[in-house]
């Protein structure tokens, strides 16, 4: 679905693929010149396509991508479809919310996808190799593997990498689906091998092993316990609950479509195991970087699938001790190297360990009565200040001390984390997720 | 940024005959209203301050209640004259309309200032010896302006038509104050920070805690700036809360106590103050400090139109310990922020210090060992250390959701150094403790600003 979002909705194109058709066998149809909501027969919620495609009963269960430029928060987005009307053409889809949606004729962007059981059904990643030798990272060249690269509509045109990673790499990498930006992206839908060797030119992408030819960098570096529960290697690996076999979720993206940046929720039905992951580019830099690859960046969840929706990307203790929950990050470093990435809140500077007593987490908090609304603060992006993922005591890994504010991290705000979960700000600028993490919204209302 | 500073002015109270306990308060505060009042507000009046309250742009009515004598009695001003002069890089000040041979002036402290002049030379400084009867020698470090030739050693540069007072802060001290009841009201060009701000004031006023002590001083805050010559009138005034008690302990008991270096930083909205000890033991040496400012609103002005903030802490003498060895504690630079809230001026007037932290949010809110003061702190990006923006939070729970308010000007955060170190591209900043920065010209210190790291 993430990658039906960015395909789309924001425009992104594909580079290459290894058994990921997304735009050939996966896309059913597409084109220009749909139109929503127009008061004929079907309800509010029909879309009706262009005569070039015809609808069938097939397209019940499918996945309907619609980009409006007109109301981009209002019409944009996936909607599943729950039944067709032949006589106008159209698919009528679900519209998640009590409102209906503005009409428009003629101006949407449209393309139909097989459906979620079809994607959900295609990973086969715990194939081994064939490796390209032992120690070295398996999931690419001929490796049969699902995996795909994305170009962004941005002008620098970077790309993304999905991996659905060998058994191989997985069991060293506690990894079983990555998502690394980058350059530089095949057919195959992989990224070259990078180099210490600073006569070489720049291989600029976040999919560490990948760049370093070796997912199991940790393992021989004598890391201990803690390598299986938090790995500092990786790119930034989805466990979204969309990835447990019978999880239902119910899916959120937000995105930019100039720039490309995203982020995706998930949250599950059985009110656990939610989770989200982002990528994107940096903003508000100071100063810019010499590579754009330096502005690109990749949160995403570590090994375990019980990640909360929260802003931690952080250590956990200083003792090397285990992340229970939480994410990590990557960026690509001022040295041309993968680097860590963290997203840097707001702390209490004369007690750094007292969240519960950051205003953000009072229980009683409410609305600031100076400004009548929920205060919203933004929150920054900071690459290579840490060289692994849990405490001080562990073996270094690949991950280089260097530190640098990246900018503004882009869409998300922080905010007071009791406000009410899953649920609009009263003039439904902001949607909230859990634990204080806002969204910009501007659109219709939701079911809580 | 047009900063004026004290940099470490050198006082013994060992051995110098003050004559109450609250001597050591007196000294302080009039050392205060003499940089605050002349050094950086002076005009062109040998006797009149600027950045007291101001009615109609002329010094309020009661602007002060101190002493008599305090401002300018014949024992506190030595002497005075328009006719200063100095030279680059020299240390001898100049000033023919005084006789400098036909007093004692050795010992005392110069007070120098030009109307309008945002030159570091507008200090004070201390006369140590008279050369004749139109120049004295002074040391220009503890103001001066950095001088390449030298190093960035502060030093005069050249100049004509100083405005200068030699004043005697024994003298000062020996005064005595009403406790409580002394005061005097320090105004902040508002506007200089923030686009259609009232000038805020401060009123530093004496208490009766601690009698034993001679009182302490505490702080009352007016965001409006509505000194009307009695009282302040505007609705958001606000008291430092604990201001009759222990915990608002400020510059008392010095007289038991031995050297210390008085630090004051300032421009037109802030003014910044550390007395640090030096007695033989230098965890109980003594030691106190104050930050007062105007600082970035981050509110819209209809809301929050006068934001001035400020922090103090002493808590049981100039403790250096008190200065805070991590990053703050109750009342300190961390925690202790004193900033009106219009809808709660007596409960809720606490606020805390919040940066970002760089080594990202644990996943445990209970479990977050690793904070800004522990991670690598060099940015590779300017290739310079990495300095923190600090924000005022609400400190207390309350229902209302308050985190970013305004952001401090006058003080940044970086990684735990040593005391007395130069930050910025320029050396605009120096660490104090802590990793509390302070601003700073890029001078070379001659003296440390703390005496003793820690």
């Amino acid at each position: 679905m993430s990658t039906a979002f960015l395909f789309g909705v924001l425009g992104f194109s594909v580079v290459g693929q290894t058994n990921f058709p997304l735009s050939s066998s996966w896309l059913v149809g597409s084109g220009h010149g749909a139109s929503i909501n127009t008061g004929v027969s079907g309800g509010y919620n029909a879309v009706k396509l262009p005569a070039y495609y015809s609808v069938s009963s097939s397209d019940v269960g499918r996945m309907l991508a619609l980009r409006s430029n007109t109301y981009p928060t209002f019409n944009s987005g996936l909607f599943k479809v729950t039944a067709i009307s032949s006589s106008i053409n159209a698919l009528i889809v679900d519209y998640r919310s009590p409102d209906q949606p503005p009409p428009e004729t003629g101006t949407l962007q449209w393309s139909l996808f097989v459906s979620e059981a079809t994607f959900s059904g295609v990973p086969s990643y715990y194939n081994g190799g064939p490796g390209t030798g032992i120690g070295n990272y398996q999931s690419s060249g001929s490796y049969p593997g699902q995996r795909i690269i994305l170009q962004s509509p941005h002008s620098s045109s970077w790309q993304v990498r999905f991996c659905y990673e060998s058994s191989f790499d997985r069991n060293n990498t506690q990894t079983s689906l990555s998502v690394a930006p980058g350059f530089g992206g095949n057919s195959s839908g992989d990224f070259p091998t990078g180099s210490f060797d600073r006569s070489q030119p720049v291989v600029a992408h976040l999919h560490t092993p990948q760049w370093m030819n070796n997912p199991v960098y940790n393992t021989t570096q004598g890391l201990i316990a803690t390598v299986a529960e938090s790995n500092p290697v990786n790119s930034s690996y989805i466990y979204a609950p969309a990835d447990i076999t019978n999880a239902t979720v119910r899916f959120y993206a937000f995105g930019d479509i100039t720039t490309g940046s995203v982020m995706f929720f998930f949250r599950n039905v059985a009110n656990a195991s939610d989770s989200w992951y982002a990528f994107g580019v940096s903003q508000d830099d100071e100063p810019q970087p010499p590579l754009y690859a330096q502005k690109l960046w990749a949160i995403g969840n570590i090994t375990t699938r019980a990640s909360d929706i929260t802003f931690a990307t952080g250590l956990t203790n200083s003792n090397g001790g285990a992340m229970p929950s939480g994410r990590y990050g990557v960026a690509f470093g001022l040295n041309n190297t993968p680097v860590s990435c963290v997203i840097a809140t707001y702390i209490d500077i004369s007690n750094s360990q007292n969240y519960g007593g950051l205003p953000r987490n009072y229980s009683v908090a409410q609305d600031n009565l100076m400004l009548n609304a929920t205060e919203l603060q933004n929150v920054d992006l900071w690459a290579g200040t840490l060289n692994g993922s849990t405490g001080f005591n562990q073996a270094p890994t690949p991950f280089q001390f260097d530190p640098r504010r990246m900018g503004s991290m882009p869409i998300v705000l922080q905010g007071r984390a009791n406000f009410n979960t899953w649920s609009l700000t009263a003039d439904k600028s902001y949607f909230h997720t859990k634990n204080g993490m806002f969204l910009p919204w501007n659109g219709p209302n939701v079911y809580t | 940024m047009s900063s004026k500073f004290i940099r470490g002015l050198y006082f013994n109270f060992v051995g110098v005959p003050l004559a109450t306990n609250s001597a050591a308060n007196l000294v302080t505060l009039k050392l205060i209203y003499e940089f605050w009042g002349f050094c950086s507000n002076g005009g062109n009046s040998l006797t009149l301050p600027g950045g007291f309250a101001t009615i109609s742009g002329s010094l309020a009515p009661n602007y002060l209640s101190m002493p008599a004598g305090f401002e300018s009695g014949s024992t506190t001003l030595l002497a005075s004259g328009s006719d200063g002069s100095t030279s680059l890089g020299s240390p001898i000040f100049t000033a023919p309309s005084v006789n400098w041979t036909s007093g004692s002036y050795t010992g005392k402290f110069l007070v120098t200032w030009r109307s309008g002049s945002t030159s570091t030379d507008d200090s004070v400084y201390l006369i140590t010896q008279i050369l004749n009867t139109s120049s004295i020698l002074v040391d220009p470090t503890t103001g001066g302006t950095p001088y390449a030739p030298a190093n960035n050693l502060p030093s005069f540069t050249t100049r004509t038509g100083i405005n200068y007072r030699v004043i005697d802060l024994v003298a000062a001290g020996n005064l005595g104050w009403t406790t409580p009841g002394s005061y005097m009201i320090l105004q902040f060009n508002g506007s200089y920070v923030n686009v259609g701000q009232a000038n805020s004031q401060c009123m530093m006023k004496s208490y009766s805690g601690f009698t034993n002590n001679g009182g302490t001083v505490g702080f009352t805050l007016s965001a409006s700036g509505s000194w009307n010559g009695t009282a302040f009138t505007d609705s958001t005034q606000v008291q430092m809360p604990d201001c009759a008690n222990s915990t608002a302990d400020w510059f008392y008991n010095q007289n038991n106590y031995g050297d210390n270096y008085f630090v004051l930083s300032s421009d037109p909205a802030s003014l910044l103050m550390l007395v640090a000890g030096t007695t033989v033991n230098p965890y109980s040496g003594v030691s106190s400090f104050f930050h007062i400012e105007v600082p970035a609103r981050l509110f819209p002005y209809n809301v929050d139109p006068n934001p001035i903030c400020s922090t103090n802490n002493a808590q049981t003498s100039f403790q250096q310990s008190q200065i805070p060895s991590g990053l703050g504690f109750a009342s300190g630079m961390g925690s202790g922020w004193l900033l009106h809230d219009p809808f709660d001026l007596v409960n809720y007037v606490r606020h805390l210090v919040l940066a970002k932290n760089i080594a990202g949010e644990s996943s445990s809110f209970a479990n977050n060992q690793h904070t800004i003061t522990v991670v690598t702190d060099y940015n590779v990006n300017s290739n310079k250390q990495i300095l923190l923006d600090m924000i005022l939070a609400h400190n207390q729970s309350r229902t209302e959701f308050t985190m970013g308010r305004v952001q401090l000007r006058r003080a940044m955060l970086t990684a735990v150094p040593m005391s007395n170190v130069k930050f910025g591209s320029n050396g605009e900043w120096i660490s104090m403790t802590g990793g509390w920065l302070w601003p700073w010209d890029n001078s070379t210190l001659h003296r440390p600003l703390i005496p003793i790291n820690f």
